[in-house]
């Protein structure tokens, strides 16, 4: 009797840092003339019963009550980082499309563009200012184009990847299933199979990086996970997800083996998606609602004015051409820079006034009441804004998650009334620092408003 | 009548600044401390830095006021109807050479918004840390429903039922 107590006393000392009190007490609890101190004695139950390993198998009850609480809280954190890295990453790549180190970015070259209009209101026959605006145009033209292949190629990347993850789902459900099985099989001969039931954890852990679940438990032992609320795993029958994409430019559904969608919310998978869905879809959006404004607008006053050689009206941009995939100069302005109209009156080449009419469209509030140098400032500034704010909240997250795998990496087993006083002193403390938090911010924002 | 800013106004200001430097890289410390604190649950470690805390926000409010009298007393001679001096206004009225201040003025700022942001972090991560025991609370108290056994002098157990439990984190 006494080597069995012995066991089990050192198992609890293994995975008790903290608690040798509570380990000792187990261990003595059937010791004559020992005194139970705060410990919960139910083992000594399957002692009566002549099953000393009772003794394990109860602690190892509770454990399960307080092991799912904190796992669920690091599974639930890895989801959120999960989708916070995915966000980070992409919006990484589309500051990078968006910001360049040697500044040409697309603010430059529409403010580059007016102004050479600008110049050649100054001196309107000049043939070498008209050969700038072609020059400048083009690259604006250039920048459109890029910066709309950019956002594709980010895009399929991002779906490319968006695959590689369902693949990684897909095997990790039949992993988990795989581990059903075994605990199933021990679950109904009453043993716990705890090397699968640790695999499992882990493997939920990597799942959980990727995708949001909820988990219960059937009562033969084994896990069942439901995605989105759909059932995808059950004891050893594993669902399969299937990214689905009808045609290009489509959303992206995902769709389970049985035809059921499947709607994520957190983890790598459901921030790719939005990605897809949403983020790139929307800039794209954006930027080709600045190239359509900018030519419809310079082809509107553009086309009131006249060139140097004859008196056609003509478009500077190619109307029938509008996004930022497609934009293009007017064939007959490319090859014969003359055309450009900077005169208000046909016959007139010393006129300036369309020219000036073109320099005004740079100072207008023609778009979403702002100019277009401001639109396009607010757009390639956009992923820049939204990754700094990611990355602050993936450290404020990870300094969570840290805390609590510290705590399950520290006191394995402790009483109850030192974990309750130790919560409430730890609450207290938590609120007091809190306090001087807040108190502190007031003085932060007196002084930055005096410097 | 407008007087003008002298150099031993800005002389006074600098040192003003230095020290609110030096004060605010205190206060980064202490915070980055008070984080680590809170991940590695260390009571007596926070409890000790909530302590150092407090102390080095009344050394940063005196710090504080003592620019703001400073920093008054300049801004009137050139402001005097302004009631919000503001230290980047009184560098651009100067007509002397503020290089060295204007430099300071940037590290100065660049430091507080660092402290501020750290302090906003170390705020979310209390609130989180709060909730969390909240919910280890409720956990606990839904458990020890069941209650304990327990054992008399010679080790049998007894007819009393007392409420306590052995909580295991680590599995």
């Amino acid at each position: 009797m006494k080597d069995l107590f012995e066991i089990a006393r050192s198992g609890l000392i293994a995975s008790q840092k903290n608690s040798t009190v509570t380990a000792n007490n187990i261990a003595n609890a059937d010791t004559p003339g020992y005194s139970r101190q705060r410990v919960n004695l139910q083992p000594v139950d399957y002692n009566i019963n002549g099953s000393s390993m009772g003794l394990g198998v109860k602690a190892g009850d509770v454990v399960r009550v307080r092991d799912g609480l904190i796992d669920k809280q690091i599974q639930l954190k890895n989801q959120e980082l999960g989708g916070l890295n995915a966000n980070s990453r992409i919006y990484g790549q589309l500051e990078s499309l968006f910001i360049t180190k040697s500044g040409g970015d697309l603010d430059k070259n529409i403010s580059d563009f007016f102004n050479s209009f600008s110049d050649l209101a100054n001196n309107p026959q000049d043939i070498n200012l008209r050969n700038v605006i072609l020059s400048n145009s083009q690259t604006l033209v250039n920048k459109f184009h890029s910066l709309s292949n950019g956002l594709n190629q980010i895009k399929d990347e991002t779906q490319k990847d968006t695959g590689n993850i369902i693949n990684k789902i897909n095997s990790l459900l039949k992993d988990i299933a795989e581990t059903n099985i075994s605990i199933a099989h021990s679950h109904a001969v009453g043993k716990s199979d705890n090397t699968s039931k640790d695999l499992q954890t882990q493997k939920l852990n990597d799942l959980s990086k990727l995708i949001d679940f909820n988990t219960t438990t059937d009562n033969n032992g084994a896990l069942e996970i439901r995605i989105g609320g759909l059932l995808v795993l059950s004891g050893s029958h594993a669902s399969s997800i299937k990214p689905e994409i009808t045609d290009p430019g489509s959303k992206m559904n995902l769709r389970l083996d049985n035809g059921k969608l499947l709607n994520v919310q957190k983890g790598q998978l459901a921030s790719e998606v939005k990605m897809i869905n949403n983020v790139i879809p929307d800039l794209q959006t954006k930027l080709d609602n600045l190239a359509s404004n900018i030519v419809q607008n310079v082809n509107q006053v553009h086309t009131s004015g006249y060139g140097l050689n004859d008196s056609v009206q003509r478009n500077f941009f190619d109307p029938s051409k509008t996004t930022a995939a497609t934009i293009q100069i007017n064939q007959d302005i490319q090859t014969h820079p003359g055309d450009i109209a900077a005169s208000s009156v046909a016959g007139e080449a010393g006129n300036n006034q369309n020219a000036l009419g073109l320099v005004n469209l740079r100072d207008k509030n023609v778009m979403n009441g702002k100019t277009f140098f401001q639109n396009a400032l607010g757009l390639i500034s956009e992923p820049g804004i939204t990754l700094s704010s990611i990355k602050s909240e993936i450290q404020t997250k990870q300094s969570a998650q840290q805390m609590l795998q510290n705590q399950q990496d520290s006191v394995s087993g402790v009483n109850l009334d030192e974990e309750l006083s130790k919560l409430i002193k730890f609450q207290n403390a938590y609120q007091a620092s809190a306090k001087v938090m807040v108190a502190g911010k007031q003085m932060y924002d007196t002084l930055l408003n005096m410097i | 009548m407008e007087q003008a800013v002298e150099t031993n106004d800005l002389s006074l200001l600098l040192h003003s600044v230095e020290n609110l430097i030096i004060g605010y890289d205190q206060a980064d410390e202490l915070l980055q401390s008070q984080i680590h604190a809170v991940i590695a649950n260390d009571f007596e470690k926070l409890n000790d830095l909530i302590s150092r805390q407090i102390d080095h926000y009344e050394e940063l409010s005196g710090l504080e006021s003592s620019f703001r009298e400073q920093l008054s007393s300049a801004y009137q001679k050139v402001n005097p109807d302004n009631s919000k001096p503001k230290l980047a206004k009184l560098l651009q009225l100067y007509t002397g050479s503020t290089g060295r201040l204007n430099a300071l003025r940037d590290d100065l700022l660049r430091k507080v918004n660092h402290v501020r942001i750290l302090s906003l972090q170390l705020l979310d991560l209390l609130k989180y840390a709060q909730d969390l025991n909240v919910n280890t609370l409720r956990a606990v108290m839904a458990t020890t429903e069941q209650h304990g056994v327990h054992y008399n002098q010679s080790g049998k157990t007894d007819g009393r039922s007392i409420s306590n439990f052995s909580i295991d984190q680590k599995g």
